[in-house]
């Protein structure tokens, strides 16, 4: 420990915006400074409030405060280190088939009535074998597809073997409400169920990235309130994913979504997977236009938050794992991103893969990031390797970054994209999103924006109630 | 036209000036840096796109020592985190 502590200061970033120096430290804590700070950090020719600002930071210790340093160690720690595997979350996919054939499907979706792209009674006895093995606590199951709704029993038998070998479990249905039978229905009516669909905005734009006919865009949405009506809003969510006919008009987007009575949009770009490679060509690797409707969007959601709730997904989510420390699920927007740790998917034919856009890139026989199968188990050699490189804390880019605490790390989007995950990140898709909105986020801290500020407060606490608590950001 | 310019590094940045021009080499592929015991050379063609900008480039370099700094300073401290 001598080694380091002739130092006298721990490893920290800093960024420049809006004419400050942004500095944050090895976990993610952060203060504002003068933009001359970094050389009078060097030259000895701190003032006192910035040594002070430093210390509670923890990146300038002294003999009186060693224990910053290991407070600082043990919260490094708990971020990092390997924890044991233990899945709670389960994306399925009963049928890759489908009745729709939209322009951005990621999966290369069958047609409804090819053979051989559904589970068997084999794929669910091993299924049940699998989970056996899992010991299971509280899962969630996501039934993804293709269509699941095509296929209600298997969804039945899942559920039944899910409750079998599970302490308690709650399902998901992502479907794309062309239809709702009977038999549909009876699952609809379980309370541990829930349904997620996609709607991209109007019939015209539903019709163009989806469905091909306004007629089944308007059974969609028939539908959508049929659920809304009947089971209230928490039996349903919705998501848009953002192509060529909605990145210049947000507001229409935005307006719909308010119009069917949501509190919250989660925009996504069309990934560049799937048949959006081809499809979306342009768009899809475009950061700067989706940066700015990106920007323009949260513009009108701050406007339509001042008569009622309104969030956006991701931001949202940035804003509680930097000012809430809140942890995330999601392996792509954390780090280490402990691929299969807490969440995997199970594909059609059987095989395990460690997220969807990994199921999606092997699909397309990009690149098989496949880490097992129902029948042999888990690959953990595999496993390790993709581990490997999904770390931010010693990528030799994300080491310099103010915001790499905050981050995560996306090797399978830079995989899609690059065809390899050693690329230089400041060039990365990713990585241009990423900045794009800490920037946005931090730019509003720095300025002491109160507007802002008070919806971050807002979003973080999931409320409308005002609260005064402006310390969480300085 | 061809565009030198040539930035002092103070004396405790002496032992980083090597990583730091190995890091802006990589990211301003189409300038060319060397060193002169405590300088840092930066060699551009002016037009050439993208355009370099004198006071980014004076900044980025400045900037690039403080990490290469911050990095070698506390290498041992990062290793002892994720040990």
């Amino acid at each position: 420990m001598s080694d380091f502590l002739s130092n006298k200061y721990s490893p920290f970033r800093f960024r420049e915006l809006s004419n400050h120096i942004l500095v944050t430290n090895e976990i993610g804590d952060f203060d504002v400074f003068p933009t001359d700070i970094l050389e009078r950090f060097f030259n000895d020719q701190l003032t006192n409030d910035e040594v002070n600002q430093f210390k509670n930071l923890s990146i300038i210790f002294d003999n009186d405060s060693k224990w910053r340093l290991s407070s600082l160690l043990r919260r490094v720690r708990k971020e990092t280190e390997s924890t044991q595997r233990k899945i709670n979350y389960i994306m399925l996919i009963p049928t890759l088939r489908c009745d729709l054939s939209c322009s951005y499907c990621q999966v290369s979706r069958a047609p409804v009535n090819s053979k051989g792209f559904d589970w068997t009674d084999s794929h669910l006895a091993k299924f049940e074998s699998f989970i056996e093995q899992l010991e299971l606590d509280h899962v969630k199951i996501e039934f993804q597809g293709g269509e699941p709704t095509l296929r209600t029993d298997l969804l039945k038998k899942i559920i039944q073997i899910t409750e079998k070998h599970s302490t308690s479990s709650e399902f998901v249905v992502c479907s794309n409400l062309t239809t709702i039978t009977p038999e549909i229905e009876e699952l609809y009516e379980r309370d541990d169920l829930v349904i997620s669909t996609s709607i991209d905005g109007s019939i015209s734009t539903m019709t163009e990235n989806r469905t091909s006919s306004d007629d089944i865009s308007q059974q969609i949405f028939n539908n959508f309130q049929y659920i809304l009506k009947k089971y209230g809003p928490s039996k349903i969510s919705a998501l848009p994913t953002i192509t060529e006919a909605q990145i210049d008009n947000p507001k229409q987007l935005l307006d719909i979504y308010v119009d069917l009575g949501f509190q919250s949009i989660f925009l996504r770009p069309v990934n560049y997977m799937g048949f959006a490679r081809k499809q979306h060509r342009t768009l899809s690797q475009q950061v700067e236009r989706w940066n700015n409707f990106y920007t323009r969007s949260l513009d009108l959601i701050k406007d339509i938050n001042k008569t009622q709730y309104f969030d956006e997904f991701y931001t949202s989510l940035v804003i509680r794992k930097i000012f809430s420390k809140e942890p995330n699920g999601f392996v792509d927007f954390r780090s280490p991103s402990r691929f299969l740790n807490d969440t995997c998917v199970i594909d059609f034919d059987g095989e395990i893969y460690p997220s969807d856009e990994a199921r999606m890139l092997s699909r397309i026989r990009h690149i098989d990031l496949s880490v097992g199968n129902l029948e042999s188990g888990i690959n953990e050699d595999k496993l390790s390797v993709l581990n490997d490189g999904g770390i931010n804390q010693f990528h030799e880019d994300c080491i310099h970054c103010a915001y790499m605490p905050h981050c995560g790390i996306d090797i399978i989007d830079d995989i899609s994209r690059y065809k390899r995950f050693d690329v230089i990140k400041q060039e990365t898709w990713f990585c241009n999103k990423q900045l794009f909105l800490f920037d946005f986020i931090f730019s509003k801290v720095i300025t002491k924006d109160k507007e802002w500020l008070d919806l971050f407060l807002r979003w973080m606490k999931r409320s409308t109630t005002p609260s005064n608590a402006y310390d969480l950001f300085l | 036209m061809m565009k030198i310019i040539t930035i002092d590094i103070a004396g405790c940045f002496i032992d980083v000036i090597d990583p730091t021009i190995h890091r802006l080499s990589y990211l301003y592929p189409n300038a060319k840096f060397s060193r002169n015991s405590s300088t840092i050379e930066i060699e551009y063609l002016d037009n050439e796109k993208p355009t370099i900008v004198e006071e980014t480039i004076r900044k980025d370099v400045h900037h690039q020592i403080y990490r290469a700094k911050i990095y070698q300073d506390t290498l041992p401290m990062r290793k002892w985190f994720y040990e």
